[in-house]
């Protein structure tokens, strides 16, 4: 089976960063193309999860190297193969500084033809710098996608050309879109998008086969717009967010209606919206923090391309939204699949990201003089000695440049897990009489909802007392504490397949399931 | 609890090298291994004193050893050997539960083993002391003072050898750094 996915916008791309951290936990499919589509490329939430999906793939096939670090295919640690472009990120409009008066060539229009674009669009539309965005103006993203509508010779598009004909070869395919209903770019790409990729479908004469799948997110957070220097801006205003929202509904309600564009919908909305502390009209520094609802987005494509989702003929819809106290527990996380329990995955992976990054990365870190101290311990014997010695030099080659490299991305994507999980948990609620009880932060992290750059603020070092509350980072009635890890990795068994530091990854992956 | 079963296992292992020693000499001694036998010339030979025996009467030492083999001997390795085992097994049951939680925090544990051991090898030596150096058993004033030596010195093969092996091959393996030469033991073992 071969899946894609789409994150439109802003709100997609945030959606793809709980997608990938699932993914490392084991609970996405075998194997995953991503794509973005947004105008505004330089925008701090498709640069974050661009960065995290380039971390994701280059840890993942240095982890599954069958020749030197194997995790092999049993472990479901970074299970999912994922591929992209070479860029992760289709722009509808290229070229420095698009208007939307360059792209229709308004100029040039015959009179007629421009006194309707003149109904349809003010001037200060047409004359809008779209590099941004489309500055919650979906009727220009609209006009400005399907102005550039894709060929078969664009990276992105041919993608979804390889999918439909894989799909024509008789191979199953499942193609997902994630973006907002409200806003610009992904209000205006979600349905434009989709419905063109049906047109290829039926071009191509397309009938079974191929599924195609969506996750549209309701307005689920708010910000307060700066009243200086506003004048004359467009941006998307919090306050037409649910106008906007009812009018896209009743153009789906209608689109659904008579023709039948997607198999199965998965429409997410939350009350109270969160509170966002920042607004940036757009590019890099409109940094927005992950929030709870976008997961359920994920965890909805991830039913989608579960083996277990058997997609039937009908158009269904499912929604999901906040259970009816004001506290977001685990429980609310639905799973993905009978066998696959985002709880049990999801906390596996915390777990195994505090582990490694305050307990074994350290350990591992430097050069064989500072390392060998832990040489006849047995986790290390075992797991790491045996697995990194080199028969030729007769040493162990843990301190080496190639084997630190790995040490380091895996420290610095655990930390990108226990920022994520963190700066969800506080994000989501901060401002509202909201209480989100997933994991206990306070005592490795520091949060700031105002500074952008960086909300959240994990301590470099923890000292015992913090370390010991491990035994509490997942707020559940069963925990694990640390020398419970310990135990495991020293009995846990290697898998035959394995090699190299894939090992000791696999071992403290599964060492931290209750 | 799947791990401790297996460490209980290895060091029941451990304690049946040097420990079917005493099982051995339990069943003789309970079982009187009669005047006649090797066990009763190699005690009259080395570790009774003739003058003791001949003070209360007899002519040798094979006319009163059931009472010494069926009493004193007995009840002393029965002692022992459990006494051994529940140490043995305790300190690999144990072992599990120290607070290992961390790279490098195994060796911290040496000193825990170390007083461990003393106390287990001072109780080995309290229990010898016990039966063969007080009043609870007259035979034991059959005991010259080399023969004394002797008994401290089979007491400690006979008991602090298993003890030692036992706790060697059952410690859990994230703890083998507390116990000396554990850590030598190869990682999968």
């Amino acid at each position: 089976m071969k899946n894609f996915i789409i994150g439109i916008g802003g709100t997609g791309a945030k959606c793809l960063e709980h997608l990938l951290h699932s993914c490392a936990s084991g609970l996405g499919p075998r194997n995953l193309w991503v794509g973005m589509v947004d105008q505004d490329e330089a925008n701090g939430n498709v640069s974050r999860t661009k960065i995290l999906l380039s971390k994701y793939m280059n840890l993942r096939s240095t982890l599954r190297d069958e020749g030197k670090n194997d995790l092999a295919e049993d472990s479901d640690l970074f299970k999912t193969n994922i591929i992209t472009n070479n860029d992760s990120v289709w722009l509808p409009l290229k070229g420095a500084d698009p208007t939307l008066e360059e792209v229709i060539s308004y100029n040039v229009l015959k009179p007629e033809v421009k006194g309707l674009m003149d109904c349809l669009y003010d001037p200060e539309e047409k004359k809008q710098n779209l590099s941004e965005g489309f500055r919650a103006r979906p009727n220009i993203g609209a006009a400005a996608m399907l102005a550039t509508t894709a060929n078969e010779d664009d990276p992105f598009w041919s993608q979804i050309y390889k999918a439909i004909d894989a799909a024509r070869g008789g191979e199953e395919v499942r193609v997902f879109i994630i973006s907002s209903i409200f806003g610009g770019t992904g209000a205006a790409g979600f349905p434009n998008i989709a419905r063109r990729i049906k047109q290829i479908q039926k071009e191509k004469n397309v009938t079974s086969n191929f599924h195609l799948g969506g996750a549209l997110m309701l307005p689920y957070f708010n910000y307060q717009v700066p009243e200086e220097n506003m004048e004359g801006e467009l941006f998307a205003r919090p306050e037409e967010f649910l106008d906007q929202t009812k009018g896209a509904l009743q153009y789906y309600s209608k689109l659904f209606e008579y023709d039948k564009i997607f198999d199965q919908v998965y429409v997410t909305g939350w009350d109270p919206l969160s509170k966002l502390a920042n607004f940036k009209m757009g590019g890099n520094l409109q940094n927005n923090p992950p929030l709870f609802p976008e997961l359920y987005a994920a965890l909805g494509a991830l039913k989608f391309f579960s083996e277990d989702n058997k997609i039937n003929d009908t158009q269904e819809i499912f929604h999901i939204g906040k259970n009816e106290t004001s506290d977001i527990l685990w429980s609310d996380i639905p799973n993905v699949s009978a066998d696959l329990n985002s709880k049990e995955s999801l906390s596996k992976l915390i777990r195994f990201a505090f582990s490694y990054n305050w307990m074994y990365g350290p350990a591992l870190t430097g050069s064989w003089s500072k390392i060998k101290k832990y040489q006849n311990e047995n986790w290390f014997k075992r797991l790491v000695y045996k697995n990194t010695y080199n028969d030729e030099s007769k040493a162990c080659e843990i301190g080496h440049e190639h084997n630190q490299e790995i040490i380091s991305s895996m420290q610095e994507y655990c930390q990108d897990v226990l920022i994520w999980i963190t700066d969800m948990q506080y994000s989501t609620v901060v401002n509202t009489d909201q209480k989100m009880d997933l994991i206990a932060a306070e005592f490795f992290s520091e949060f700031s909802a105002k500074n952008t750059s960086k909300r959240v603020n994990i301590k470099e070092k923890l000292n015992s007392s913090e370390k010991n509350q491990f035994n509490t980072l997942i707020n559940d009635s069963k925990n694990l504490k640390l020398l419970n890890v310990m135990s495991n990795i020293c009995y846990k068994k290697v898998n035959r397949d394995q090699k190299g530091l894939g090992i000791f990854m696999d071992i403290l992956f599964r060492s931290c399931e209750l | 609890m799947k791990n401790i079963i297996q460490s209980i296992i290895y060091t029941l292992a451990g304690l049946a090298s040097f420990g079917w020693i005493s099982i051995y000499l339990i069943i003789r001694s309970f079982s009187d291994p009669g005047p006649d036998s090797n066990i009763v010339a190699f005690f009259d030979d080395k570790i009774i004193a003739a003058e003791n025996y001949e003070n209360l009467g007899f002519e040798s030492f094979a006319e009163i050893s059931t009472n010494f083999f069926t009493e004193l001997f007995f009840h002393m390795n029965l002692t022992l050997i459990i006494f051994t085992t529940t140490m043995t097994i305790a300190w690999s049951v144990v072992s599990h539960y120290l607070n290992i939680d961390a790279p490098g925090k195994a060796k911290i544990y040496a000193l825990h083993w170390l007083v461990f051991s003393g106390i287990f090898v001072g109780s080995v030596f309290g229990i010898v002391w016990y039966f063969t150096g007080t009043t609870m058993y007259s035979t034991a004033d059959l005991i010259g003072t080399g023969g004394h030596v002797w008994i401290y010195s089979m007491s400690l093969i006979i008991y602090v050898l298993p003890y030692y092996l036992g706790v060697l091959l059952g410690t859990a393996r994230f703890a083998r750094s507390s116990v000396l030469f554990a850590n030598k033991l190869p990682g999968g073992f």
